[in-house]
């Protein structure tokens, strides 16, 4: 992966959203849930990050709706699950020298 | 019912929109400078402004998206659109993260940096034409009016670029990115003496020595922006 940056909260949880196929306010109401309400994304910040997802391809339009109501969905590429899963290790690895803190204590 | 405001500062714009709606006046058009607005309970909506890629138009995506988001769109005016949502649906913040909110006063900053480039070859031509003696009262009003907006517009660049570097510094992209380009004083001292020398044209047959001082008032006024501009252009932080 050319690109070492970590993800924001804010992309981080999009993506995970898109896992499987959503819609733009879906994608708000589940990581309002998923974070109990901690993360609430505003549909600006949200629209702007589909679009750039999208324009870096870890995200693609699933479908779009013919019916009446139009309803855009969308879904995680592979790209995107394999940024995805970089930023897991890196949270893991985060984590796991968190531990360390714990130790300071004990001399 | 219809107000006249002429604002640059977006934000305070928004908070504007916000506090007739909490008397009960619910924006719902906008004309050049003229916001028009319909009754409505006091506090039922909120208001924000957001800003489109593309002059004039919203496209598709954006007006379905925020449709479904329960965002209503008001009107747009340039690169601007007006939004808002019932606040019984909860509130209504358009940018919620710091990353966001850097790329939408990136945007507005870059639109206030070309406006202000047009505005200062506006006055420059302006400008030549009053020291050529073609000077009329026409004219004279265009250098004040193009030289007020320029320092309501280079006074707004100036606050957006200050919010940006305090967004930036949040998330640590810091010192070295930062190009706070302040507009040297000189400018607008340049254009008031401009100002003075174009109407001193008028009279300075009656004034003695109006020759000599509009000259001067000339003089002073090309010195003075030429400093300004090379100033404003050399200055890094």
């Amino acid at each position: 992966m050319e690109k070492n940056i970590p993800l924001t909260e804010s992309l981080f949880y999009i993506l995970l959203s898109v896992r499987r196929p959503n819609h733009g306010y879906g994608i708000i109401q589940e990581v309002d849930g998923l974070t109990g309400g901690r993360v609430v994304l505003g549909p600006g910040t949200l629209y702007g990050a589909i679009q750039s997802m999208t324009a870096k391809g870890w995200i693609r339009i699933y479908s779009e709706e013919t019916d009446s109501r139009r309803k855009k969905e969308y879904i995680i590429t592979d790209l995107g699950r394999a940024v995805f899963a970089e930023e897991k290790k890196r949270l893991e690895e985060l984590l796991r020298n968190a531990e360390l803190m714990g130790e300071e204590k004990r001399c | 019912m219809l107000k006249f405001r002429a604002y640059f500062d977006k934000d305070r714009e928004t908070k504007w929109l916000n506090e007739m709606a909490a008397q009960g006046w619910a924006m719902n058009g906008f004309l050049a400078l003229v916001y028009s607005f319909e009754r409505c309970q006091p506090g039922e909506y909120i208001y924000q402004i957001d800003m489109t890629d593309s002059f004039g138009v919203v496209n598709s995506d954006y007006s379905e998206f925020m449709r479904e988001a329960g965002v209503e769109i008001m009107c747009t005016w340039g690169f601007w659109v007006v939004l808002r949502k019932r606040a019984a649906e909860g509130p209504f913040e358009l940018y919620t993260d710091v990353e966001s909110r850097i790329r939408h006063y990136s945007k507005i900053r870059r639109l206030f940096k070309v406006a202000l480039i047009l505005e200062t070859v506006c006055l420059v031509i302006d400008m030549m034409a009053t020291v050529g003696s073609k000077g009329s009262w026409l004219t004279i009003g265009c250098v004040f009016l193009i030289g007020a907006v320029m320092i309501l517009m280079g006074r707004e660049l100036r606050r957006v670029s200050d919010i940006l570097a305090e967004l930036k510094e949040r998330i640590g992209e810091s010192a070295g990115c930062l190009r706070r380009r302040r507009v040297s004083g000189f400018v607008p001292v340049g254009l008031l003496f401009n100002a003075m020398g174009i109407l001193l044209h008028g009279c300075e047959n009656e004034i003695a020595g109006g020759h000599l001082v509009r000259g001067v008032c000339v003089i002073l006024a090309l010195v003075f922006l030429v400093i300004g501009f090379v100033r404003t252009a050399q200055e890094r932080t």
